[in-house]
């Protein structure tokens, strides 16, 4: 899957640590769903849509 | 929160003093594993170099614990589980001292015997009580993905490992060693895994 959420972070001129720290996970979680390692659970991708005020199909799209 | 130049030099430090304590560690481990299939030094070299991997891991703990707070890496349930970790190191060996002392000193027989071999298996149950306890209480989604990749990767180390072992060990091959040696094998297995986890970045 793909996202956009290291743009978003950019836009917002957020750290991987301060978007870290609003989601309540670890940088490494952040960083991770970044590079496309990992896949967030739905609850935590609604969090993070919620965070940005956006639908999930605007951040996260498939490969 | 530490930042800037004084995060980095932090991190600097405690990632020095993690991988010093960490290797001193694996050193003594790797002894105590020569003097357990070798039987040769007396019980109190082997219970002196306990002691001090006793003492190598806690440091390495808290270094690692220093760090992960520096790297803002560490989650509420990690911090914890690193602090019982050290804590039932501690159980474990004061256990080791006890059952030795007894059985050295008394004639312990009967179902007191079973009571006193089973005081050193309680840090080790301790051991897997708070890893158990940590998976449940790990609210990060990735990290805890991560951790039970890792004990998975141990679980299969440990099967492997000891499976081989044990049909050398029934041709005579090698000399015996006791059961509970499979989850120091299983411990071992974590290190591979980070290893292997640290390779697949």
């Amino acid at each position: 899957m793909k996202n956009r959420l290291k743009v978003l972070r950019a836009e917002r001129d957020w750290s991987q640590a301060d978007l870290a720290e609003r989601l309540k996970v670890s940088r490494q979680s952040v960083n991770a769903i970044e590079t496309g390692k990992y896949d967030p659970s739905l609850p935590l991708a609604f969090r993070i849509a919620d965070l940005f005020e956006m639908p999930i199909e605007e951040i996260f799209q498939r490969d | 929160m530490i930042n800037g130049n004084e995060g980095e030099k932090q991190t600097a430090v405690w990632g020095g003093r993690l991988k010093l304590f960490g290797m001193a560690s694996i050193l003594c481990l790797a002894l105590s594993m020569v003097f357990v299939l070798t039987q040769s030094p007396p019980d109190w070299q082997r219970g002196l170099i306990a002691v001090v991997n006793v003492i190598l891991l806690l440091a390495a703990g808290w270094s690692m614990m220093r760090l992960m707070e520096v790297n803002r890496a560490a989650t509420t349930a990690s911090s914890r589980y690193l602090k019982r970790m050290m804590l039932v190191m501690v159980i474990y060996v004061a256990g080791v001292f006890f059952a030795e002392f007894l059985f050295d000193h008394y004639a312990v027989t009967g179902i007191l015997a079973f009571v006193v071999a089973l005081v050193p298996a309680l840090g080790v149950l301790g051991f897997i009580g708070a890893i158990g306890r940590y998976l449940l209480e790990e609210q990060d989604e990735y990290i805890r993905m991560r951790e039970t990749q890792k004990f998975l990767i141990a679980t299969g180390f440990m099967m492997v490992i000891i499976t081989v072992y044990g049909f050398f060990e029934q041709y005579d091959l090698v000399p015996h060693i006791p059961v509970y040696f499979a989850f120091v094998v299983w411990c071992a297995g974590l290190g591979v895994a980070s290893l292997f986890q640290w390779r697949r970045g």
